[in-house]
């Protein structure tokens, strides 16, 4: 009868380079995960201002805040949500959410302002910002 | 038939607001001075690059693409050349875009 029989052997350089690897892959995982959350905060500081700017741009004629700039900032929301999406899957991007946040602030026939607070505009423009902040900070 | 290809970028860097009156390059005038022409051409080999713009509000958008289905452009040519639409620097205008297109054909 043959009998094969295994003894694990010490191989101290296979164990060299299972650190090795192991431990890069320690120090990837860390470094996207901060990098996640810094992309995260900045999503939230960026999305706050946008609120303000928003709001400021819509229920006031005398608002300093252009068109292009609220677009410009709502386009360096899209980007860094694409980011956060690369650095981890389980954060897509909320498409509709942002859909919503972007044509309340830029969709419009005429130039309606001044709104009011409580006016529909104003209470969405509240609503995408509040659900897209709530979207990432629930972690 | 080859590929026609715009860049939305040829015809300004800064888009503006939905219509002319409103301010400088609209989506008005894209719509009439560069994207209606073009579909009469091309049709549905007409590719659109949106990318090296700095940012578009909705309301060029809207006015841009569901306006020329308003205006009377082929809406399956249009599909199409939403479908193909060149837009890396930001995805979702694909979806966005496709969206004001749509409305416009719903009874």
């Amino acid at each position: 009868m043959c009998v094969i029989s295994w003894s694990p052997s010490f191989n101290p350089w296979l164990i060299a380079v299972l650190v090795l690897v192991v431990n890069q892959w320690i120090s990837k995982y860390l470094r996207n995960a901060e990098r996640k959350t810094r992309h995260i905060e900045k999503y939230i500081t960026l999305v706050q201002s946008i609120e303000d700017d928003g709001l400021n741009y819509w229920t006031s004629t005398e608002s300093k805040i252009s068109q292009l700039q609220l677009n410009l900032k709502l386009r360096r929301l899209s980007t860094l949500s694409q980011k956060i999406q690369s650095l981890d899957k389980r954060r897509p991007v909320p498409k509709v959410t942002f859909l919503e946040l972007k044509q309340a602030i830029t969709l419009s026939t005429e130039d309606e302002r001044p709104i009011s607070d409580d006016s529909e505009r104003a209470q969405k423009i509240m609503w995408a910002s509040s659900a897209l902040q709530s979207y990432y900070l629930d972690d | 038939m080859t590929n026609h290809t715009i860049k939305v970028s040829d015809f300004t860097r800064y888009p503006g607001p939905r219509y002319e009156r409103l301010g400088p390059a609209s989506g008005e005038k894209f719509r009439e001075t560069v994207l209606l022409p073009a579909l009469k051409t091309h049709g549905a080999n007409l590719r659109i690059n949106m990318d090296g713009v700095i940012a578009y509000g909705s309301s060029f958008l809207e006015e841009a693409f569901g306006g020329a289905i308003r205006a009377g452009a082929n809406q399956n040519d249009l599909l199409a050349v939403i479908e193909h639409l060149i837009c890396q620097d930001e995805e979702s205008l694909k979806e966005e875009i496709e969206g004001y297109v749509r409305d416009q054909l719903e009874p």
